[in-house]
């Protein structure tokens, strides 16, 4: 795959050279200010939906800081939580992620690869114990909120449709002449390149003209994907938490995330009837996209304690405001057998060709869902001596509603109502889901003992879509003489899904069921300061 | 990585080492109970030898040690210990905004240094915008209809578990064998009876188009712009 994937790459570059000796491009493009996107819903709930993170204390707890407080992680969930810190700490937190994917496509399973990258947790600095009467704490912390390291591959036989079936449907609706869909704004660049390539044409069938795809000739096709990400959200966040009584702690923090996002997709199909006549070898699309930006937020809360050992809290957390300017470069390949004769069979096109030979940018505002958790905790007990510290547990109740990821204009250049059907599109797949934390510690003076686990909902509306995120985690901690030590394993059983393209209806679509099973082990140093 | 590794070692060289007032005992957990932090058992002297530094400690200092040394004698500076010196009329920071260096001379006056910043921009890459990279159809995202086995192809013995959705068509209907047949065999052709690719008329609004299949030429297009390359027929 990787051999083809570089030969078609040669091939795209060559082949773009060519035509752009030739002039073919115009300037047309360079001159052309329609307002673009090519983020899609996926894209935007990518950016929402991730568990959290913490340090390797909190994550061996499933990641519950509601309530509980006296953790950095409180500062990106519960900065009330931060107003159980007199003393002040610096934490650092790194993490190792690996794991290996696996899917189901139309009945084929194939293991993933093996995925490894290190990680960061919780790093940074709690200053506890300031203001009046020492009630006020602050906290400078440092999270990868998500991290988009992922390689994804599937392949399968589908006997019932093609890639290039919403394509060639994209252009027998535009009621374009095939010159004219190459030079139009309205036509995607796949359907463009489809038609350039002459996989999507018009013939006379059975007397009547019709737009036809040719790899719907064969009968069967082997299909295969790759998607290979990298990036992340990393967010730093300065919080403030003040005791206001001994019964009630307030917190609120302000977030300010790095965004970053890389994707390559090759998308491959090819004839698997092993007829050498029917017009149709293979399709290749190559995809390379890119999402940079920043983003803001606000959490708020309060945990209040209605008697000793007793925590409850509440925490609401902003939408995160994001705008963003992706890249997105793409090249698209067909052989046809022997349409064009034996020597003639094979062409590519770069997107470069539509554009002119620009890169192709765009920018737009992404504003992910509000979240709302509720939380308790039990710790007995909170005493001074640590002897008599014996452990606690906690749990945390979150609901975020994807359908409250919103689209909108980046400037005063493009308006909102572009972003109207891909809103749409995230009404239409995307529900309300609870995602659920629980943990708890064992404490034996010096040395602490910890289990967890969490559960994130599926956040898609059809129930067909298997969605969710699962961790189990446990840990040992060890605190003595100004620092301590924790060390965390999180096991992931998460489930998803991925469209290699949609089909309009009547006709039904097609997707992969995704696996991801692997392991985080995280590290955190901490000391007193 | 060794890098990586060398820097979180001297960090943490250097914050153990300033962790001296938990060092002999145990580490208070927050979680728990947190107590307050450790206080200096003697009085600390501090020896700073700037006595004219400007912050509340000094004006606080003097105005006590003056109050202590006669009660009466600056009850008259009261107010202004109290109130005028965060006033609006005098600038804590660099006293009164009349004084001409801190105020206007600061910011207008020619002699003062100012710093000035070129920007020398670089080329920067073309960018343009394309309406649409991806195909996106609002009704393909709401179209919910799902198709997830192949009706006459088998390959794997692993299925998906049957889904209650009498929509979806999630099960083969022939066997592997005679599947594996076909495939491999060349015999499985467009003319498999179950199999039909969906139809899409054709009606561009230029007239004159008889449609390109097979023997299709390129560079027809009017008025520049992108154009099919010819691939000649067979």
């Amino acid at each position: 795959m990787k051999h083809f994937s570089e030969m078609f790459l040669l091939h795209i570059t060559r082949n773009f050279q060519i035509i752009m000796n030739k002039k073919f491009y115009s300037l047309f493009f360079l001159l052309a200010a329609y307002s673009t996107f090519s983020q899609t819903p996926e894209d935007a709930l990518r950016l929402s939906w991730f568990h959290q993170n913490g340090t390797a204390r909190n994550q061996a707890i499933g990641g519950a800081m509601g309530s509980l407080g006296g953790d950095a992680t409180a500062n990106h969930i519960n900065p009330a939580g931060l107003a159980f810190f007199k003393t002040s700490d610096f934490i650092l937190t790194p993490g190792f992620r690996f794991g290996k994917g696996k899917s189901n496509f139309r009945g084929t399973t194939v293991a993933g690869d093996k995925q490894n990258q290190l990680g960061l947790g919780t790093t940074g600095f709690v200053f506890g114990g300031f203001g009046y009467r020492r009630n006020n704490s602050y906290g400078i912390t440092i999270t990868r909120l998500a991290d988009f390291n992922q390689s994804i591959y599937y392949r399968g036989l589908n006997d019932y449709s093609s890639f290039a079936e919403p394509l060639a449907d994209e252009f027998a609706a535009s009621n374009l002449t095939i010159d004219q869909a190459l030079n139009s704004p309205n036509i995607s660049l796949p359907a463009k390149m489809a038609l350039y390539t002459y996989l999507v044409d018009t013939a006379r069938v059975n007397g009547n003209l019709q737009v036809i795809a040719r790899s719907e000739n064969p009968s069967v096709r082997e299909q295969e994907n790759r998607v290979e990400s990298s990036g992340g959200i990393t967010e730093i966040a300065f919080g403030v938490g003040s005791e206001i009584d001994k019964k009630f702690m307030a917190g609120l923090s302000v977030g300010v995330n790095i965004i970053s996002y890389e994707r390559r997709t090759f998308y491959h199909e090819r004839d698997a009837t092993g007829n050498t006549n029917n017009d149709f070898y293979f399709l290749s699309y190559d995809e390379r996209y890119t999402v940079k930006g920043y983003g803001l937020n606000i959490r708020g809360g309060f945990i209040i304690r209605p008697k000793d050992y007793v925590r409850l809290g509440l925490a609401v957390h902003s939408p995160t405001w994001m705008p963003l300017k992706e890249t997105f470069g793409s090249g698209f390949a067909a052989h046809l057998d022997n349409l064009f004769g034996p020597n003639n069979a094979y062409d590519s096109v770069a997107s470069s060709v539509f554009s002119g030979g620009g890169v192709i940018e765009n920018k737009y505002t992404l504003m992910s869902p509000t979240k709302i958790i509720i939380s308790g905790a039990y710790v007995f007990r909170e005493e001074e001596k640590i002897e008599r510290q014996r452990g606690f547990i906690t749990a945390d109740i979150e609901y975020v509603n994807y359908k409250w990821l919103n689209f909108s204009a980046y400037d005063e250049n493009t308006s909102d109502e572009q972003y109207k059907p891909y809103n749409e599109a995230i009404d239409a797949l995307y529900k309300g889901a609870f995602n659920f934390r629980l943990g708890g510690e064992l404490k034996f003076k010096t040395v602490m003992a910890r289990a967890g686990f969490a559960y994130y909902g599926r956040p898609y509306k059809d129930s067909e879509l298997k969605g969710r995120k699962m961790f189990v985690s446990g840990g040992l901690g060890y605190r003595n003489k100004g620092m301590f030590l924790d060390i965390t394993y999180v096991h992931r059983l998460n489930k998803d899904v991925n469209f290699p393209y949609r089909v309009n209806a009547p006709r039904t679509n097609t997707f992969a069921y995704l696996k991801d099973n692997g392991g985080n082990v995280m590290l955190t140093l901490g000391f007193k300061i | 990585m060794n890098r990586q590794i060398l820097l979180l070692a001297i960090t943490s060289a250097v914050l153990s080492s300033c962790t001296t007032a938990y060092r002999s005992g145990q580490t208070p957990d927050d979680v728990y109970f947190s107590p307050a932090r450790p206080q200096d058992e003697y009085v600390q002297v501090n020896d700073d030898d700037d006595k004219y530094r400007y912050d509340d400690e000094y004006y606080d200092d003097r105005y006590l040690r003056m109050k202590v040394h006669n009660r009466t004698r600056w009850e008259y500076l009261n107010d202004w210990y109290y109130y005028d010196r965060y006033s609006y009329r005098y600038n804590y920071y660099y006293g009164s905004y009349y004084n001409p260096y801190t105020s206007w001379n600061y910011y207008y006056n020619p002699y003062c240094p100012n710093y000035v910043v070129v920007y020398n921009p670089k080329a920067q890459p073309t960018t343009v915008s394309v309406t649409k990279p991806r195909n996106f159809s609002l009704a393909g995202y709401t179209n919910t209809n799902f198709n997830n086995r192949n009706s006459t192809v088998r390959v794997a013995p692993a299925t998906p578990k049957s889904v209650g959705r009498p929509v979806y068509n999630n099960s083969n209907s022939s066997g592997l064998s005679n599947t594996l047949n076909k495939i491999f065999s060349g015999s499985n052709n467009s003319n498999n009876s179950s199999y039909s690719p969906p139809t899409r008329s054709y009606t561009p609004s230029s007239s004159g188009n008889n449609g390109s299949s097979g023997s299709s030429s390129g560079g027809s297009s009017s008025g520049g712009g992108v154009s099919r390359p010819s691939r000649g027929g067979n």
